[in-house]
């Protein structure tokens, strides 16, 4: 696809979903996705059709007009999910497998680890990415901002 | 028709806590923190399951045009979704009703947990009781070794225990005449040695002394002996049983877990299991023996002394258990950083074509220096935690010893106790120690046995998802095979085929065709009956797959694929590998048919050349070749072709294509090809689009039909042109 600037607008479609137009063409409902989710989430961001065919790649989020970006970021948050966990309350080890009581937000979970030198990893920025056993991703966004206890009981998991 | 399933998110990505239900006529949610969804039935045209990046989307499209959102949910609910919306859309497409079963969904009917990939027990709800009464079941086909064992284990600790008391008899009644000595020493002394001089006494001593040590090392090889048969004989039956279980394990089956974590299984586990029962056979009565014997001696002797040996044990164990956690860790640090390390060369040496090319050697050998300088401080880490560690354990150790020198040096000074006496219990403190050491350990080693025991009955007791019939039947086939309105997807919400019906008659060839992901190889698997149809049936002579014996319609079928897999073994065994009773005479044959004789008799040992892993490397075209034997050889009523000559040059490619067509007389053929000249001989080509059949007819009459295939045929002959044009210039 083109890398050239494309002129792009969002706006809700009848039903209430994301719809796009670009270059002057409207598209009925577009889903977004990211190029890089992880370091860059809020720049690179690809426009396609239902059908997953590319339309448009936006390079910066911080472009586009504010009320667009806010429906934007709100059709991304729908479509990525990675609880932000704020609290470690405890890891158990039970026949292998670790159970992992979090805090994430006002909910708290507690998810099964096995497997944890490959499901706890360390990514760059001082995240810390744990997958369960349902297949859900749980992220501690900064090592340095949660609490010393949590980092306690995750620590002896990374390398 | 009641459907319920739970799903967890809310649009603003926050976990809650949800049911989606089906009663009544209407779709509906329920969770407390949602404002609910309710769609009636009638309304609805159908579900559609929109996937995310670790979440997903239920939206209905209704039948006035718009869509709604049903639901959002994480992975831990997509299947159940998954299995509501087809239910659902299954209802409204054909007005028939069915239900979800946890087992459906993958998830523990008793905790609700989702249950770890490629296993169908619950870790976190499993019965360790159960597992551990099999296990106990299972040890009793050892009992004889294991009694044997256990039998010598103790005949040795016993005579073991034996030296410190001659020690104390020495001290007491023969160095130091006239002291009060301990009622059974004396006892010895009166009955073995009456009369005896102090020298002679010595001597006997002494002599006793060695041969209990002589004994214990003629006692101690035959019970390790035993220890190891029992090992190696419960491990060779294990490894039996789950291979043997493996072996018949349907496809399905296979797929839910990789061949490493079989190999695992096969090897490791049953591995750990069996040394496992062999220590714990012989240790357990052993060391309980030791613990009872030691402990009763020490405490009939002095018991406020015993009490100062025992005493300091429930300390160490705490100190061990405080500090276990963090030897965990290290020792998990050290083997993550060694993995990094042998990971990282391992990746560099496998891809040094592309590091010379780049020229980035001394960048891969900064990478590698810094993670090799990684294990070096983490061992060096260790070393200095084990300096400091290890004195801190001994702790213990060292107090029960000072506790006993101090009073039992003041009741020997007070002469209420004989020094053979003090000697007597800084010795057997020591034969006390080991058993509690292990019995310290044994809550990890259970832990550990217990998951490779679960995990070894899971694969005992997988349950063959094929459906086999009680009273299979075993029909004359001709070849005939139909299609009767068949769907089915590998993954329940994701059909690959949807609405197949087609006829094929006896000795007809079929060509399949269509994109990448269309289903051809699906509709294939289907044929060899690799899985089941969802709804509909694949018949053979009019009779249900499911209803044919497994074997006998296998026999039946010969299939080439696009990559051989060659046994290690001789060509005439690869050959062979379909019809073991084949003489020499069918096989040069089958060989000449399939134009593999003339390269096999070129090959330095004929047909007994090995080939495989470690043997004569053949070529893809040379493995094909033998792939068309083996077909030729089974002679088979219906014959698979997927891709048979895909990866090879023209010139081969020219060669097969002539064994295929002999190949393909009198049977009934399916063929994949991606390169559509191969299907022209092909009665009819079946064109598929989306796991639909799209289009279906010969060669000239999809072609008037200007459709998806003459697209592909166009397409081709442009990309060919352009290639010979290329090859002009």
């Amino acid at each position: 696809m083109t890398q050239t600037r494309q002129d792009v607008h969002f706006c809700r479609n009848a039903n209430g979903f994301l719809s796009a137009e670009i270059d002057g063409v409207s598209y009925d409902r577009v889903q977004l996705t990211r190029a890089l989710p992880l370091t860059q989430p809020g720049a690179y961001i690809q426009i396609a059709d239902m059908e997953g065919k590319e339309l448009a790649i936006i390079e910066d989020l911080s472009a586009l007009e504010r009320a667009e970006r806010a429906l934007a970021e709100e059709e991304l948050a729908l479509r990525y999910f990675y609880p932000e966990v704020t609290k470690v309350h405890s890891m158990k080890e039970k026949l292998g497998s670790y159970y992992c009581k979090l805090q994430c937000g006002k909910v708290e979970k507690t998810i099964a680890i096995r497997d944890v030198s490959k499901n706890i990893k360390q990514l760059s920025g001082g995240r810390i990415m744990i997958t369960d056993t349902e297949g859900n991703r749980f992220l501690i966004p900064d090592t340095k901002r949660i609490e010393k206890r949590s980092m306690r009981m995750i620590e002896p998991f990374l390398y | 028709m009641i459907l319920q399933v739970p799903f967890d998110l809310n649009t603003e990505n926050a976990f809650v806590e949800g049911q989606l239900c089906f009663r009544d006529g209407t779709i509906y949610t329920d969770a407390d923190s949602l404002p609910p969804v309710s769609l009636p039935l009638h309304t609805v045209d159908k579900l559609v399951q929109r996937g995310g990046i670790g979440c997903g989307t239920l939206e209905a499209e209704r039948k006035d045009g718009t869509v709604v959102r049903v639901c959002r949910f994480s992975m831990a609910c997509v299947e159940g979704i998954g299995e509501f919306a087809k239910a659902i859309n299954y209802y409204l497409e054909t007005g028939r009703e069915s239900e979800i079963k946890p087992e459906d969904i993958n998830i523990c009917p008793k905790c609700g947990r989702r249950m770890f990939k490629g296993m169908s027990i619950c870790f976190h709800c499993v019965d360790t009781r159960q597992i551990w009464g099999r296990f106990f079941r299972m040890m009793r086909r050892e009992r004889v070794l294991l009694i044997t064992s256990a039998v010598l284990m103790i005949l040795y600790n016993g005579i073991q225990a034996i030296v410190p008391k001659i020690n104390q008899w020495l001290l007491d009644s023969v160095l130091k005449a006239g002291t009060d000595v301990h009622p059974v020493i004396e006892f010895l002394g009166r009955t073995i040695a009456p009369g005896w001089t102090a020298a002679q006494a010595l001597t006997f001593a002494c002599l006793g002394m060695m041969l209990c040590y002589v004994l214990g090392q003629v006692i101690l090889p035959f019970s390790v002996q035993a220890a190891n048969l029992i090992t190696l004989r419960s491990s060779h039956r294990l490894r039996q049983e789950v291979y043997d279980k493996i072996q018949r394990f349907s496809l399905p089956a296979f797929e839910k877990r990789t061949a490493g974590d079989l190999i695992k299984r096969v090897t490791d586990d049953t591995d750990r299991i069996s040394t496992f029962m062999s220590d714990m056979g012989r240790a357990c009565l052993e060391k309980s023996f030791m613990l009872v014997m030691v402990g009763a001696i020490l405490f009939t002797t002095n018991w406020q002394l015993a009490l100062c040996v025992v005493l300091p044990v429930p300390l160490s164990l705490i100190i061990q258990r405080r500090f276990w956690g963090y030897m965990h860790t290290f020792f998990e640090k050290a083997w993550q950083t060694e993995r990094r390390e042998t990971g990282l060369l391992r990746d560099i040496l496998k891809g040094i074509r592309v590091v010379k090319t780049f020229g980035t050697e001394a960048r891969e050998v900064g990478k590698f220096t810094s993670a090799a300088a990684a294990v070096r401080d983490q061992t060096r880490r260790i070393e200095i935690f084990w300096a400091l560690i290890n004195p801190i354990t001994r702790f213990s150790v060292i107090v029960a010893d000072v506790l006993v020198m101090y009073f039992g040096g003041r009741a020997v000074l007070a002469g209420t106790m004989t020094t053979g006496t003090l000697l007597l219990f800084i010795l057997y403190s020591a034969y006390m120690y080991e058993p509690l050491r292990w019995m310290a350990r044994l809550p990890r080693d259970v832990s550990r046995c217990t998951t490779s025991l679960i995990k070894l009955y899971e694969v005992l007791d997988e349950k063959q998802a094929m459906y086999e019939s009680e009273t299979p039947v075993a029909p004359a086939l001709d070849g005939s095979i139909s299609f009767d309105n068949v769907q089915f997807g590998y993954k329940s919400y994701e059909p690959v085929l949807k609405h197949i019906s087609l006829e094929i008659q006896p000795g007809e060839m079929i060509g399949l065709v269509g994109h990448s992901g269309a289903g051809k190889s699906t509709m294939i698997n289907l044929v060899m009956r690799l899985y089941d149809a969802d709804l509909g049936a694949v018949r053979f002579n009019g009779v249900d797959a499911k209803q044919i014996d497994y074997a006998y319609l296998r026999e039946n079928i010969g299939a080439v694929f696009q990559e051989t897999f060659l046994f290690a073994g001789t060509v005439m065994e690869n050959i062979t590998y379909a019809k073991p009773t084949a003489t020499a005479e069918e096989v040069i044959r089958a060989a000449r048919l399939a134009n593999a004789h003339e390269f096999v008799m070129k090959l330095p040992d004929g047909y007994n050349t090995v080939v495989g892993e470690d043997g004569h490397n053949l070529s893809g075209g040379e493995r094909q070749r033998i792939a068309i034997a083996r077909a030729i050889l089974k002679d088979p009523k219906i014959l698979i072709l997927d891709e048979a000559t895909s990866a090879l040059d023209p010139e081969t490619e020219g060669k097969i294509q002539e064994a295929l067509e002999r190949l393909v007389k009198n049977r009934t053929t399916i063929a994949i090809a991606h390169r559509l000249s191969t299907l022209r001989h092909a009665d009819r080509l079946v064109v598929l689009d989306k796991g639909e059949i799209a289009e279906c007819g010969t060669h000239r009459e999809l072609l008037q039909r200007k459709g998806i295939y003459y697209g592909l045929v166009m397409a081709q002959r442009t990309m060919q042109q352009a290639r010979s044009k290329k090859q002009e210039a």
